[in-house]
């Protein structure tokens, strides 16, 4: 006769999450506004935003892009909040941020 | 760029796509604008291939900034907290084990199954409300109670008395210095813990013959925690929030042999007074060759220097330029090797100074070195752009030799090992991924009468 097997109740080990959610920023007309160029530091990125930029110009009139200094951070990712200060200092309508990988 | 109240779309590569999303969403955003950037790697492909591949998604890029669906919406609370006493599962060992394995909450290893008997006998050696928030662990942003630390011990296997090292070390991993999140990277680091104290002894971790050697139970369990840590707690998810490229496991705790070091002990190079309880807890790329050294205190000296420019001096280097301002690896050295350099005259801050002069590189190997993924970046460019000393620079020959740290304190210094063998070995680490936050252990008020109410904790050898 084998021996009655031991039953265990166990609890989560899965931690709690206080963070609230939100949804991205309305979506806009891009005539006209400034569009800041976000590049990683990894080889072709710059290619890959200004190659955007130069087709997006051609579509939208008045479009301008403004190119953001890399980060600190390995691939010139910002490492603290002061990424959100300067976009907001510098004032711009939308970003193309890439390529990340 | 969208905490600033700015749309934007973000070019992700193939494999990141979920990491990019999950990462967003745990940071608060819900629809990030992504568009899938297809193989092969944009690191591989022309400048021409790269600018074809521009044409075929500009008209994603205009959509996802125009007509993105949800973009506007109001924002919306969530809350997942839960009554953290509830049962979530009955079970025999084996359903226990397959429950949590189905469910990703272990390390591929069968855990101990933490029930509330359990989690109280932790919690017993801990003045802490069980309630209490260490910190929050990102990616997942989740907060880590003393409760959710003292269930991820109970599946590592710990003892209860391990509740002060396992609540210090949580401590350690959420200072943002430490940047836990960056432990996802493609990098693959794994976290070291170095432990000082009378605490080592009074809990039987290894400090001497094998200490990386996963057998004594403090040292495997409580790394064994921190691991479960991160997959329960901070959420590391291979595939998901884990992008390591190949990764490592974990590495037993290294506790330092305090007593037969002839010099004073890591804790008080960490600020700390000798003989404090205090963890250290840093990234780790790599432990390295573990080499042997000969004859009188200079040709140690002559060795170790050769195998730190051999160990750090490879692609680790471009941790220094692309990585931020500080790197730490740590030079461990058993009591042999450090008892034959400290007699000859050596301080801690003297073996640092002689490892800095004399473990170099060519600038040209430097360069080369420099991660190839952006070919621009060089020693002199990172000089100038405040990433590398200005030594590193002085002039333009290649030829010129150049330090594998930013400055001599950099260098962590532990004697640990099998106490009369001549090896030394390297373990390297990564700068703002990781980096080294020191934690004061704190101890329960009736700490000793606890411990020597228990069981036997040192294991009959």
């Amino acid at each position: 006769m084998q021996p009655e097997k031991l039953m265990y109740e166990v609890v989560s080990p899965v931690g709690r999450s206080p963070a609230t959610t939100t949804v991205s920023s309305a979506s806009i007309d891009l005539s006209g506004k400034k569009v800041a160029l976000v590049p990683m530091m990894i080889r072709n990125s710059d290619v890959l935003l200004e190659s955007l930029a130069y087709l997006l110009a051609k579509r939208f009139s008045g479009i301008q892009f403004v190119k953001l200094p890399p980060g600190e951070g390995n691939h010139g990712d910002f490492l603290d909040e002061s990424f959100t200060g300067m976009v907001k200092e510098v004032g711009i309508d939308a970003a193309i941020v890439g390529c990340g990988c | 760029v969208e905490r600033a109240g700015v749309p934007a779309v973000a070019l992700i590569c193939t494999g990141f796509v979920i990491s990019a999303r999950l990462t967003a969403k745990f940071e608060g955003l819900q629809d990030i604008r992504l568009i899938e950037y297809l193989p092969p790697n944009i690191t591989v492909s022309s400048p021409e291939e790269v600018r074809e591949r521009a044409n075929r998604l500009v008209d994603e890029v205009v959509n996802k900034l125009t007509k993105h669906e949800s973009g506007g919406e109001k924002a919306a609370a969530k809350s997942t907290g839960s009554t953290h006493r509830a049962i979530i599962f009955s079970g025999v060992l084996d359903q226990v084990n397959e429950f949590f394995y189905q469910k990703r909450w272990t390390d591929g290893l069968p855990i101990v199954p933490p029930t509330i008997e359990a989690v109280e006998a932790m919690l017993n050696f801990t003045d802490r409300s069980p309630d209490e928030v260490i910190g929050v662990l990102r990616p997942g942003n989740c907060e880590a109670t003393v409760w959710g630390v003292a269930v991820n011990g109970i599946m590592a296997g710990c003892r209860p008395e391990y509740m002060p090292v396992l609540l210090a070390i949580t401590e350690a991993i959420s200072d943002p210095k430490f940047g836990l999140q960056h432990a996802g990277s493609t990098v693959g680091w794994t976290p070291l813990i170095i432990l000082n104290g009378p605490i080592i002894k009074e809990l039987d971790f290894n400090y001497g013959q094998g200490v990386f050697r996963p057998e004594r139970r403090a040292n495997i369990t409580v790394s064994r925690f921190l691991r479960l840590c991160m997959v329960n707690i901070a959420q590391f998810r291979l595939g998901e929030t884990d992008m390591a490229t190949f990764g490592r496991n974990y590495l037993p705790v290294l506790a330092e042999a305090e007593d037969e070091s002839p010099w004073p002990p890591f804790s008080v190079d960490r600020g700390f007074q000798a003989g404090s309880n205090v963890v250290t807890v840093q990234s780790c790329a790599d432990v390295g060759h573990h080499y042997i050294s000969i004859g009188p205190a200079a040709e140690h000296l002559d060795a170790l220097a050769q195998e730190v420019t051999r160990e750090l001096g490879s692609q680790i280097v471009a941790v220094l330029a692309r990585f931020g301002p500080e790197a730490h690896p740590v030079i461990c050295l058993t009591p042999a090797v450090a008892t034959i350099i400290a007699e000859a005259g050596y301080s801690k801050s003297d073996l640092r100074r002689y490892l800095y002069e004399n473990a170099r590189i060519t600038a040209r190997q430097f360069d080369h070195q420099l991660c190839p993924q952006e070919s621009t970046l060089t020693i002199n460019k990172a000089v100038k752009l405040g990433k590398l000393p200005p030594d590193f620079g002085v002039t333009e020959d290649p030829n010129r030799m150049v330090p594998v740290v930013h400055n001599a304190e950099e260098f962590f210094i532990v004697v640990s090992g099998m106490s009369l063998r001549n090896r030394t070995c390297v373990l390297s680490q990564v700068s703002y991924q990781g980096l080294a936050v020191t934690k004061e252990i704190k101890l329960p008020r009736n700490w000793k009468q606890m411990l020597n109410a228990g069981e036997p904790k040192a294991r009959a050898l």
